[in-house]
């Protein structure tokens, strides 16, 4: 069984006072993408193969991967992919090409399954088997993890901690990064906010199914809000994609728009997670 | 088994055209109420069904009329021996007809006779309406099973409309045949706009409008580096409906308002694919 209250029990250092983003920026803006591509998609009854599920998200490492990156490419912004480790062996040219562009390369869990039940052993060793499949095909070590669905073990944070991860972003409580201590160690973690993901606008399961202008309304919404505050102290906003979802050509389209509205502000720090870890632990916030 | 074979290299459409698009359609009337998760089987919804019988078919082919579009139409072969005449309609308004179970069955639920038979009825009934014999096939939900590819290979078909893992068609190799899937998606469909049972609120004429201009926009532009496909799957009871037909009506004449876009029907593009061995 998960703790559900874990958050209630972790050490967390929340900053206190004025915090600052690099070179006066306003506003830190954090484009991440979870890519996890078919693997752990359950069966249907009987046993049999959901080849829509399947072929569904495989569409993320097909094509949707490489359209998002386009994009980016073509703004000129950076940003963080977490990846499974299942998807970084089946599909490594994917995940070298994210490397070779200059985003960040972070864990996202062996395969879409979430670590409910695994012991603090078994959850290690599938957070060591992540890390060295990814590492095999960027040859680098991550140092960034979303737990899939975004739902940690009471344990999680300590076990990344005592692995040598600097972030984690499976929390959603906060508009600002925070410390987490855990042991000797201590996380940076990252929250994240449903209110703009594209699972919760674009869930197909769901009606309406997600409608790109109507994404990139809420996007703009969220982003005037922040903006607007961050005059008085910064502000991060965090925006949670899935190259499977927001690969789609109307969706990345939006997603375009996006970028491209944030991109005429001043003030904007569009980062990797890691750059706002290894700063607020620099800043010492 | 079967092995995919994704295309490779800059790819060319007939002519000028920088960018396929298909409208498809899934035609089903009551049939169709058979395999859908959560569906009731009430007046409500069966008449909800059979709008498209009486009003929506003809609205939606007056419109592929007007603007002189080929267009697709799956059917269940029950459908065409309950409704003859629409589909006569459809067949002789030069659209593709092809197969989607005979009463909509879940593939996946069933044998592999049991979905053989399937193939063979629903193969029989359209043919004996339209003198043709289908070739391309999508499975009821696009839920396919283990033995459909299989199948299909064996009756020869030529497209299947199945999967979502790609932008553009590719090559399945089965059993020494080749099928080509032409790849579904929900991003452009109008099911989990308008029509997904009992969630609610539906979207709206204008988001429908705005997702398939947003799809093209986007799929027009890449088509500058080679040819590209725009794959967008319906049905006239839900698009059929006055105020949405109205906004496919504005996306077709935004879309034919550009140079080197071709309306194709799905076969066109299947065979087209097989020629140029993509």
């Amino acid at each position: 069984m998960v703790d559900g209250d874990e958050i209630l029990k972790m050490k967390i250092r929340r900053p206190k006072g004025e915090v600052g983003w690099p070179k006066g920026s306003r506003l830190a803006l954090l484009l991440t993408f979870d890519f996890q591509a078919e693997e752990g998609i359950p069966l249907l009854p009987g046993g049999h193969r959901n080849y829509q599920e399947i072929t569904d998200r495989r569409y993320g490492a097909t094509c949707g991967i490489y359209r998002v990156l386009r994009i980016l490419a073509a703004h000129g912004v950076p940003a963080t992919f977490r990846v499974c480790g299942w998807t970084a062996e089946k599909y490594p040219e994917a995940v070298r090409a994210v490397r070779d562009a200059g985003h960040e390369v972070g864990g996202h869990g062996w395969a879409d399954q979430v670590l409910d039940g695994l012991s603090p052993e078994e959850e290690r060793g599938l957070i060591e088997k992540t890390v060295r499949a990814i590492g095999q095909v960027i040859g680098e070590r991550i140092l960034g993890w979303r737990s899939p669905q975004a739902r940690p073990n009471p344990r999680t944070a300590e076990i990344l901690a005592e692995a040598g991860f600097e972030w984690r972003s499976d929390l959603l409580d906060s508009d600002l990064p925070y410390r987490v201590e855990v042991g000797q160690k201590s996380l940076i973690e990252i929250p994240h906010t449903l209110a703009t993901s594209d699972l919760t606008l674009y869930n197909p399961s769901q009606i309406p199914a997600g409608i790109p202008r109507r994404a990139l309304g809420a996007r703009r919404e969220e982003f005037d809000m922040l903006y607007a505050e961050a005059g008085t102290s910064p502000r991060m906003m965090t925006l949670t994609l899935h190259p499977f979802a927001s690969g789609r050509p109307a969706r990345a389209r939006a997603l375009g728009e996006f970028i491209q509205y944030a991109r005429g502000f001043p003030g904007i720090w569009f980062a990797r997670c890691i750059d706002v870890a290894r700063w607020w632990r620099e800043k010492g916030y | 088994m079967w092995t995919v074979r994704f295309p490779k290299g800059t790819i060319r459409w007939p002519g000028e055209a920088r960018m396929a698009v298909l409208i498809t359609y899934d035609y089903q009337a009551e049939v169709g109420l058979t395999a859908v998760p959560g569906s009731q089987v009430h007046s409500r919804e069966v008449s909800d069904r059979q709008y498209e019988v009486h009003e929506g078919l003809e609205r939606i082919l007056k419109i592929h009329g007007e603007y002189d579009i080929p267009a697709t139409f799956r059917l269940p072969g029950r459908v065409a021996e309950l409704y003859p005449d629409a589909v006569r309609a459809i067949h002789q308004a030069g659209h593709e007809i092809g197969g989607h179970g005979y009463e909509h069955e879940n593939a996946w639920q069933l044998s592999r006779e049991k979905e053989r038979e399937t193939i063979v009825k629903a193969m029989a009934a359209l043919q004996g309406v339209t003198g043709e014999r289908i070739l391309g096939w999508r499975s009821a939900v696009a839920r396919p099973s283990e033995n459909t590819l299989d199948l299909l290979a064996e009756f020869d078909f030529v497209w299947r409309s199945d999967f979502f893992d790609y932008d553009l068609p590719y090559v399945i190799e089965v059993n020494g045949k080749t099928l080509v899937e032409v790849p579904y998606n929900w991003s452009t469909g109008d099911s989990p706009l308008f029509n997904w049972p009992n969630r609610f609120p539906y979207g709206v004429p204008e988001d429908a409008l705005s997702m398939w201009k947003d799809d093209f926009d986007q799929l027009y532009e890449e088509s500058a580096s080679g040819g590209t496909m725009q794959f967008i799957s319906l049905h006239p009871f839900n698009v059929g409906r006055p105020s949405r037909a109205r906004a496919l009506e504005r996306f077709l004449r935004y879309a034919k308002g550009f140079p080197g876009v071709w309306f194709a029907r799905t076969i066109e593009v299947a065979r087209w694919w097989m020629e140029m061995r993509y």
